[in-house]
Parts: structure tokens; sequence; C-alpha cells
């Protein structure tokens, strides 16, 4: 094979850059060449209630006054291949046949003490109720083939504005990329000029020169104007999805090019509804509200199915994805009849759905409290629940794997199976570096990660 | 005698003061954003009263485009509003190159008075600024007062003379300098808006 001077010098420097790395990095920068690994996260703004989803009680229990129930209809049972078991509500029997491509974790807590959608959409995304940096970019910058001009996540609509980290998630949906195509192919010419970039980049580099604030920006601006022709040429490259059967078809569609393309590594679906239901009247909706969102999740589970990532793999083989909302919801109000009630903020409690690629399916792990009218409640759950209006996550053992059974005099929250462990196992799934890890709480190691929920 | 023991009971408060002053301006200064910018060129450039929407410079028209908030927006945040995605990155810079690219050729299509399709209306002042430039490349194009007047137009004295002399250099000894006004305009104009001195907070 005859090799020209480029070839060597690219060669050459290949193989010198790989010789620096340490071992742990070259084993991953193998992996991730040979093994794609993407994020998609489902996110359902508004605090969704998972008595409607994989956390159901039974009709008893609103027979007996204790939790509202609009379908009227008994729950059913769904048992994971680890033995632990859990009511679904029959609105989503539609995801049970998906069940080989997730598992449900059930008694997740959010964060203890803070009842606001932001403070744990925060919670959710950072591990503070006070915001920082999201856990999506993460998995981007873990990832070696994370280029320049490379985004940390697409998103169906704009949601995710919180962040310090957040300025590269980007609402780069079908549509958003129909409107930008077309303005790249009808303003050519300007900008792309290459005795003019490099003025414009001369301004920049002489601006950058300096300690002050402005001159930061500067480099700052340079870096992005050196990146953003590499942006502007992957997005050119993409293709508006036609012909899919549904919105979260198109989408995941549109995540398979840009997940190929390397233009971002993570995706998120925003579901928006009125999933805050303290107003009885929304309340009484969940039934059509919960059935259009599980076929929405159906859509989303069958797409990634569908979808080929290329000849060899759908893009359910190379994406590990997650569903949940900010917190679960309470059982009932105070001073309203079954018939009338809505529900408000519940953190003590989450279910979230767990799938994809490294993801152990079908299984329940862990489980809330509260399962049947007469249940006795431990101490550490009265304390934060004093109408016992609230299901809370059962203690859970992280040695078994299981929700444990003994009832807590206090709380203590190395007990307790947090979103911080789910968000732990994300991070050891995509060798994400260990200073990310979120700890248990302030001052406690660091929430263990989940690893029977791992391949 | 008692001096010094206050200087230095004193010492701990002022080497927190020294280092909380030393973190701020570490923090880096930021794009100006959508509504400053949108604010700038209307008060500048546009008939009295109208206030550019960035959206149209997309294609997107009579709404808010979802994009538009990457390139530094105010949005509220637990109770309190806040800039977000000021920090210029690859998105942002790409999607203000985009729509300054866009307005310069809306604000060159001022040379042809016969142009339909205009979107944006500019005010007198900048009309006035304009119009010698479309002789370009002719020598009346080239004056000093010419050059000065279009970038006072748009860059005001948000800029240094010293980037002013950058920019006027490059358009009369770049290749540019004999290129016809309908390729050299929008490229003269777009270098003004797509400058740091125009686009960053100070």
């Amino acid at each position: 094979m005859l090799i020209n001077r480029r070839g060597f010098l690219k060669s050459s420097l290949l193989t010198a850059t790989t010789m620096m790395l340490p071992m742990p990095l070259l084993s991953f920068a193998k992996f991730t060449e040979e093994d794609p690994h993407f994020f998609l996260f489902v996110n359902i703004f508004g605090g969704a209630d998972p008595s409607y989803l994989f956390d159901a009680r039974p009709l008893s229990m609103t027979s007996a006054g204790k939790i509202q129930n609009y379908l009227g209809e008994e729950s059913l049972p769904f048992v994971g291949s680890n033995g632990t078991a859990t009511l679904m509500n029959p609105i989503v029997k539609n995801l049970a046949s998906y069940k080989n491509y997730f598992s449900v974790v059930n008694g997740v807590l959010m964060a203890n003490g803070f009842e606001g959608h932001d403070q744990n959409f925060y919670y959710l995304h950072t591990g503070s109720p006070f915001g920082g940096d999201s856990f999506i970019p993460h998995l981007s910058k873990a990832s070696l083939t994370h280029q320049p001009g490379s985004l940390d996540a697409i998103e169906s609509g704009p949601g995710f504005l919180g962040f310090s980290n957040g300025e590269e998630i980007v609402p780069l949906d079908a549509e958003n990329l129909k409107v930008l195509k077309e303005k790249f192919k009808s303003d050519q010419g300007i900008g792309d000029d290459p005795e003019l970039d490099a003025f414009l980049h001369s301004r920049m580099q002489v601006n950058a020169e300096g300690r002050g604030k402005f001159s930061e920006a500067s480099r700052l601006l340079e870096l992005g104007h050196k990146k953003e022709f590499e942006l502007k040429s992957k997005i050119m490259n993409l293709s508006v999805p036609d012909g899919a059967r549904n919105e979260d078809e198109a989408f995941i569609r549109h995540c398979a090019q840009i997940f190929r393309q390397k233009i971002a590594r993570s995706a998120v679906v925003n579901i928006n509804g009125l999933f805050d239901t303290h107003a009885g009247i929304l309340a009484k909706e969940q039934p059509t509200l919960y059935q259009k969102t599980s076929i929405r999740l159906e859509h989303i589970l069958q797409a990634l199915i569908d979808t080929p990532y290329d000849d060899q793999r759908s893009l359910m083989d190379v994406t590990t994805f997650m569903i949940t909302s900010e917190f679960s919801r309470t059982m009932r109000q105070p001073g309203f009849s079954m018939e009338e009630t809505g529900t408000d903020h519940n953190p003590l409690n989450n279910s979230v759905l767990v799938g994809g690629k490294k993801i152990k399916a079908g299984q329940v792990i862990g489980a809330s409290d509260f399962a049947s009218t007469n249940e006795v409640l431990s101490l550490a759950h009265k304390k934060f629940d004093e109408g016992f209006l609230k299901v809370m996550g059962r203690p859970f053992d992280f040695s078994t794997m299981k929700p444990r059974k003994d009832l807590p005099q206090e709380f203590h929250a190395k007990d307790y199976l947090s979103i911080n462990s789910i968000v732990n196992t994300i991070y050891s799934l995509f060798d994400v570096q260990n200073d990310h890890y979120r700890l248990i709480a302030r001052n406690e190691p660091i929430a263990p990660v989940l690893t029977s929920l791992r391949t | 005698m008692n001096k010094p023991i206050k200087l230095l009971k004193t010492l701990p408060f002022y080497t927190v003061l020294f280092l909380f002053s030393v973190n701020l301006s570490a923090a880096p200064s930021s794009l100006k954003g959508v509504a400053a910018i949108s604010r700038i060129l209307s008060e500048r450039t546009l008939v009295d009263g109208n206030i550019l929407n960035l959206s149209i410079l997309f294609g997107v028209e009579n709404s808010y485009w979802s994009m538009l908030d990457l390139m530094g927006s105010y949005k509220s945040d637990q109770g309190e509003v806040k800039f977000k995605n000021g920090k210029p990155n690859s998105i942002n810079t790409l999607l203000w190159k985009t729509a300054f690219t866009s307005l310069a050729k809306e604000m060159a299509k001022e040379c042809n008075p016969l142009a339909a399709d205009k979107i944006i209306h500019f005010n007198v002042y900048f009309k006035e600024s304009l119009r010698p430039l479309c002789k370009w490349p002719n020598q009346e194009a080239m004056q000093e007062k010419v050059l000065q007047n279009i970038w006072l137009s748009i860059m005001a004295y948000d800029a240094p003379l010293e980037e002013y002399e950058a920019w006027r250099d490059f358009f009369l000894h770049s290749s540019f300098a004999h290129k016809s006004a309908y390729e050299a305009v929008p490229a003269i104009l777009f270098s003004i808006l797509y400058n740091p001195h125009f686009m960053l907070r100070k």
C-alpha cells in the first residue's frame, strides 16, 4: 500500500497520541469506536402521577378514601424478572409488551424537603434543588468521539434553560432543522468567503488578547467561530425526516441521524401536558391525559426498535433511555371527596423507567409504601407526611437490590433509593469521570450504583 | 501599638473580600443577547417605533422562534429573571452569524431602490449613510467620511478607533476593494455586526 506524506503524518500522530493515553482511556477509545452508545431522556413536565403508570394502587384504597382513581378500573399485577412486583394501571398495559426493553424503578426519592417543580427538576438533573450542572452534558463530554462543533443534546421543544452547563442542549428538532437548512441555503456567501473569514477571526483574536472579561468572552467567541463552520456543515448534511407515522417517531428518526453524524450523544423528548393536577377538574381528566402519554411512550419505544442505527443495529441497540418526571403526586387532597379531589406534589416518591443498551430489562427495582389501606407506615414516613397523603419510597437494601421490610424510626438518606443512584448508574454505563458522581446527600458518600440494573 | 493589631484582626475580612473580587473578575463577559441587540439595531437603523424581531431573519414570521433563546435571553428561573445562554459557543455563534448574514443582506437591499422583497424598514439616517457606499468599488464609496458614517450608524461608539481602522483597511486593501457593490456591501455591513465589540457585553 502506498502512503503519501499527509497519510504518514496522520497515522504517526494518531499512534503517538494513542501511546500517550492512559490505559483506561485507551480501552474506552476503542470501546466508543466499536460500540456506539447514546442517551435518550424522556422528560414528563409537571409532576406525573405513578399511580396512572407503573406504581398503581388497588381500587380498595379508593373505596376507603385513600387515593383518587378517576379511571375506576382495577390495577394489574406487573411482576419483575427479579421477583419484585408492582401494580400497573390498565392505562399503560400497552407498554407491558415492551417489558423486555425496560425496567421499572419505583420508590425513588427526589428533593426531600423541597416541593417546588423547579427545585425537583433541578434535583433530578443536577443533584441539587438549587441548580447547577445537568448530568446530560456529562455523558457527552465523557465520549472521546465528542468533537469540536458537537452539541451536548438535542431536544424536542425548549425546556432546558436552567442549567449552568445547558448552553449546548439545543431544540434542534425537525421543524427547527428545516428553518436552519433553508436559511443556510439562501444565505450562502458572505460569511463563507475565506479572506473575510480570516479577517473576522483576526479581530476576535486581537480582542481576545488581554485579561479582562471582554477579552475572555472574545476568546470564547473565537472558539465558537472556529466550531460553528463544522456544526453548520453537519446540520446541512441532515435531512428532514419524512414518512413518520407520528411526531415521536419523526423525532427518534431525527435523533438517529444526529447520533450517526455525532452532532450530539444525547436527546431529550419533552412531554408537556396538564400533569400538575392540583385542581379536581384537571385530576378528572387524568385517564385521557395518561392514555395519550402511554401512546406517546409506546411510539417512542417502537420507534427506537424500528429505526436503524446502521445495517446491523437498531437505535434501541445503541441507546440507553430514561423516562421520568420531576416528582410524583399526593394520593389526594385533604377535605375533598374521592370524586372531587386533585393531587399535590410529592418528592418522597417517584417512578423511573430505564431501558435500552446496557440495561437489564424486565425487572422491578425498589418499591413505595402505602400499598394497602391498613399498611403500618414507618415513623420516618410520618415525620414528612403527617396527613398521610403521600406515598414514600420504601427503605432499600443496596447489597441485595431489594426493598427492605423494616420500618425506620428516623429518616437517613442512605436507607433509601434516590434519583442520585439512578443517575450514578447511568454515569457508570457511560464511563463518566468519578468527580461527577452524586452523593447520597450533603456530606455523605457517593450514592450507590444500582448494579442489578446493568447488564 | 493598637493599629497593627486592628489591621491583623481585619485581615481575614479583606482577604475574603479580595478573593471574592478575584472570583468575580474571573467570570467571563457574555453575548449581549437577543433583547439588547434587537433594541440597539432598532434604535440605530430602523424607522422610529419599529422593533427588530430577529425571528424574521431566520424566515420565521409573526412569532418568536424558540432557537432565539440560545442566542442569549432572559428567562424566569425559580422566581428570578436571569440571563441565559450568553456564553459564546458553537451553536449561538452559528445563529448570530446566520442572523447577521441575513440582516446584512436586507440592509444591502437598500442599494437597490427597485428591490421589492424588503422585509425591514430602515430609517433615513441609515439609508443616507449607506447610499454612497452603494457605489462601491468607485473611489467615492471608499472615502473616509463614507466609511466612518456607515461604521458609526451600526457600531456607534461601542468600539475603539483601532477597530474601525482595521475594518476600513481590510476593505480598502483586500480583494473586496475590487469586488462589485453586490458582493462587497453585504460583507462590509456583516463585518461590522459580526464583531466582538458589537456582539459582546463589556
